[in-house]
């Protein structure tokens, strides 16, 4: 895997500590899948694009994805 | 720790902390008061007594402190030093979380140059069914800081749970304080729950309700798993003795169900349909035990400095699973922080959250902020 990739696992753990480990992997499949990313890793752009997809969703899974998504920005974004 | 009526309870805690403080004047004093003493009438009489600190309280489902617990009571502690204290108040939880935790954070400082630590402490009404989501809203209005908490109870009524600010009290509601402090307070959080069950798919929930769980009523698979006839009266108790764990990291996070309206299920924050979760039950070593644990990493967080006192939100799980020895626990609590002075209440939900962390909604756990001298 390249350097700067994120493996998929990795964002299923980040929101498995609200979700679950099994509801979480299943969720980063999902979705993965329907923003055409093959592999099991991505770039961080297309992880920050999948957890905004997911934040869209209503409810728990929303609200868990906007923090994942704003507590992973401040730990992974680099400056471009 | 008092009971009585509410102004003799009242009266008798805040003389037990006058006298604990020793003329000094408080920053924060934080009340937790069964149903049996109405947290609005309890609130006013502190805020009345404790004019220039911030006061906040929950209604609880036991109250405790380094002398024991109690139920029907109140239970008090009072923190003073080099601390600055501000709170504020949200309501209309349930329709409209979002709304109420910007409410109640709006008016409070970020930073305070002279105290450079920082850490929240949440209370919030259960029976609103979204304390993760609470919980993770205020997390990411804060920024990375601690957040300790807890959800409040009402004796297993299971009816009408409140928080109090100041001298107003209300139910769909949450309370949020920031606490700045020169030295880093101590958060330790610990559960003594495993898997009773498989795992189980949850296959029809729609918020905070499990409607089915492998394609059944959800409560017919808890009676199920659990091997439990259960009378009406018991219900409550008992689904609290044997919540939902859901595989997270190493261990497994709990999620406490509180209610049920005929095979559906209640619990204190949202499931979401497709999640897998394992019924779970614990011991009474392993619930002693996993409390004390929390009082050790709590002390462990505050760097070689003593403990002062500390604030102990813990399930009433514990409870109920311990019975008489649930004393046991509350002692090994303050003996593990050097005999200081603690209080607590028994909670249907605990708030605990690390700078860094992706989730500080629990259940059937023990949470102690410990406080340096």
């Amino acid at each position: 895997m390249e350097p700067d990739r994120i493996p998929l696992a990795d964002i299923a753990a980040a929101l498995s500590a609200s979700l679950g480990k099994e509801k979480a992997e299943e969720l980063v499949r999902t979705y993965a899948h329907a923003a055409g990313i093959v592999g099991d890793s991505c770039t961080f752009d297309e992880a920050m694009k999948m957890l905004e997809s997911m934040a869209k969703a209503d409810g728990l899974l929303g609200i868990v994805a906007r923090f994942a998504k704003a507590r992973w920005y401040l730990a992974h974004a680099r400056p471009k | 720790m008092s009971k009585g009526d509410a102004a003799v309870a009242s009266n008798a805690a805040i003389a037990q902390l006058r006298a604990g403080l020793g003329g000094a004047t408080p920053a924060l004093v934080v009340v937790f008061a069964s149903t049996k003493q109405p947290l609005a009438e309890v609130a006013a009489r502190f805020e009345k007594e404790f004019a220039g600190a911030v006061v906040v309280g929950a209604s609880t489902a036991g109250e405790f402190t380094e002398r024991g617990d109690a139920k029907g009571g109140i239970a008090a502690i009072a923190v003073a030093g080099e601390f600055r204290a501000y709170a504020a108040m949200g309501v209309g939880l349930r329709a409209a979380p979002e709304a109420a935790v910007s409410s109640a954070l709006a008016s409070l400082p970020q930073a305070e140059a002279s105290h450079p630590f920082r850490t929240a402490l949440l209370l919030l009404d259960p029976l609103a069914g979204n304390g993760e989501e609470v919980t993770l809203m205020v997390a990411a209005a804060l920024g990375e800081q601690p957040i300790a908490g807890g959800a409040a109870g009402d004796d297993l009524e299971m009816t009408r749970t409140i928080v109090s600010c100041g001298a107003r009290a209300e139910s769909d509601a949450l309370v949020v304080v920031q606490l700045f402090s020169k030295e880093p307070l101590g958060l330790g959080v610990c559960h003594g729950h495993r898997p009773l069950s498989k795992p189980l798919r949850v296959s029809r929930a729609h918020g905070a309700v499990v409607e089915e769980i492998e394609g059944r009523p959800a409560w017919d698979v808890w009676l199920e798993q659990t091997k439990a006839e259960v009378a009406p009266a018991d219900e409550g108790g008992f689904l609290l003795q044997y919540e939902a764990g859901l595989a997270s990291g190493e261990g497994y996070k709990i999620r406490a169900p509180l209610s049920r309206s005929g095979g559906s299920i209640q619990f204190a924050c949202g499931i979401p349909e497709g999640s897998v979760i394992r019924i779970t039950e614990s011991d009474p070593p392993s619930q002693v035990a996993s409390a004390i644990e929390a009082a050790r990493r709590a002390k462990e967080r505050l760097g070689g400095r003593e403990a002062a006192g500390a604030i102990v939100f813990d399930c009433i799980c514990r409870n109920l699973i311990l019975g008489d020895r649930f004393v046991d626990a509350v002692s090994g609590i303050a003996k593990e922080l050097g005999d200081a002075p603690i209080a607590g209440f028994e909670t249907y939900g605990e708030v605990a959250m690390d700078a860094g962390d992706m989730s500080g909604f629990h259940n059937t756990t023990s949470v102690v902020l410990a406080f340096p001298k």
